[in-house]
């Protein structure tokens, strides 16, 4: 129950294909490695539980073709990260 | 769809072919979506945005957006902008340019728009070489670096787009990288809340000319590099001068205050029209 409940608030990642071009951006600057490559170098959410709705894949994705919903909760959980793993810095200076 | 790429595509043209043209990994897509976003938070409406550009990877980039857009010659955008911003001084003109853009062919009128500080924001993507044309070498490329028309080594000299900037009168100065996109996007706020000229200059990478010539790898490695070799003014004003010598700064590097050239031209012209005395 706890495991099915969590799963339901990881954030929703989509992953346009026909717009991605497999550059490796967003699965390279994930914070969490929550993002993995396929054998065609195409990103796929692994571990959907990891991602931290930090919006970094989003945001870096030169073609507009990977999108996370934001989670209510994503701030809390990014603290969490930070505070757990601030060498890893989704908040490192500047951006 | 997230709220993020949900705004993007209420600005881009989809009758263009998608995915655009460039690179795999370029980091002038990255830039696109940061430009997206701050004049997203300008409050202006599409019409009241000109984005103007030259010849180049960059250059191509206002082709994609829904604003009033001009796609004009190499090295000649801020001639266009300084025409449209006198005839229509109301409109937000911005300008999107390549180094080579902006000061190889186009130095003379770069420097030239800074000194008058016409009312202009100019976007300025730093990919260290000439991408469109083959990677040939441009005042940007480092001193010792190869390109295409340097295959042994660059011997010039290079320029610093924002120190020339500065020098010549620029009113806003920042630099960003695409690494540190959410940076940028905060600089591009800044510059178009900014009357007078101000200069965005985006450090970006050229993975498939500059990058591979010079084995700096691929386009993640080389936003590695950015991230590694980037320090905050902040920061910067903390380090010894040994420690930054092979680092360059990002964000705001010059903020100040001095007439606009419009204000000075308004002026004349009702003294000459007699509609207010000298
Ligand atoms: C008058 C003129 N001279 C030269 C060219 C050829 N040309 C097209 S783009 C370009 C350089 C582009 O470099 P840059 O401005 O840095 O843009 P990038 O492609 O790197 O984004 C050159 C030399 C041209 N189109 N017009
Ligand atoms: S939102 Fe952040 S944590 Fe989640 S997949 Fe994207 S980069 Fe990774
Ligand atoms: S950053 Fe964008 S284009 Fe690159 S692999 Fe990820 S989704 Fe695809
Ligand atoms: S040639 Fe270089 S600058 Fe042009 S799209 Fe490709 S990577 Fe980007
Ligand atoms: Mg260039």
């Amino acid at each position: 129950m706890a495991e099915a409940q969590k799963k339901k608030e990881s954030p929703h990642i989509d992953i346009y294909k026909a717009w991605c071009k497999a550059c490796g951006i967003c699965v390279a600057f994930c914070p969490t490695e929550a993002l993995a490559r396929d054998e065609g170098g195409y990103p796929y959410v692994k571990y959907p539980e990891k991602c931290i709705n930090c919006g970094w894949c989003e945001i870096r994705c030169p073609d507009f073709a990977i999108t996370v919903e934001t989670k209510k909760n994503g701030k809390k959980v990014r603290d969490e990260f930070e505070k757990e793993g601030p060498e890893k810095g989704t908040a490192a200076p500047g951006q | 769809m997230a709220e993020i790429t949900r705004l993007i595509h209420e600005y881009l043209r989809h009758d263009k072919k998608f995915p655009h043209v460039w690179c795999p990994g370029c980091g002038i897509g990255i830039m696109l979506g940061a430009l997206i976003r701050a004049i997203d938070k300008t409050g202006y409406s599409k019409d009241d945005i000109v984005l103007v550009s030259g010849i180049g990877c960059t250059g191509r980039l206002p082709v994609y957006v829904d604003f009033n857009t001009l796609h004009t010659t190499h090295g000649r955008a801020l001639t266009f902008a300084t025409g449209i911003k006198l005839a229509k001084p109301r409109l937000k003109v911005i300008v999107i340019m390549g180094d080579g853009d902006a000061v190889a062919i186009g130095g003379n009128h770069f420097i030239h728009a800074a000194r008058r500080n016409i009312d202009l924001t100019a976007i300025i993507v730093n990919n260290s070489v000439y991408g469109m044309t083959g990677g040939q070498y441009s005042p940007t490329t480092p001193y010792g670096m190869k390109s295409t028309t340097t295959i042994y080594s660059n011997v010039e000299h290079s320029f610093n787009i924002s120190e020339l900037a500065v020098t010549a009168g620029a009113v806003f100065v920042g630099r960003g990288t695409v690494f540190h996109a959410k940076l940028l996007e905060s600089l591009m706020e800044k510059a178009f809340a900014k009357v007078g000229f101000s200069v965005v200059e985006i450090i970006s990478h050229c993975h498939t000319q500059f990058g591979r010539l010079n084995r700096m790898g691929t386009a993640v490695e080389m936003m590695q590099w950015q991230r590694d070799h980037a320090v905050t003014v902040e920061k910067a004003a903390q380090m010894k001068p040994e420690e930054l010598k092979d680092k360059f700064k990002i964000g705001v590097l010059v903020d100040r205050e001095l007439p606009a050239y419009q204000d000075g031209y308004d002026k004349v012209r009702r003294w000459a029209k007699g509609s207010e005395k000298r």
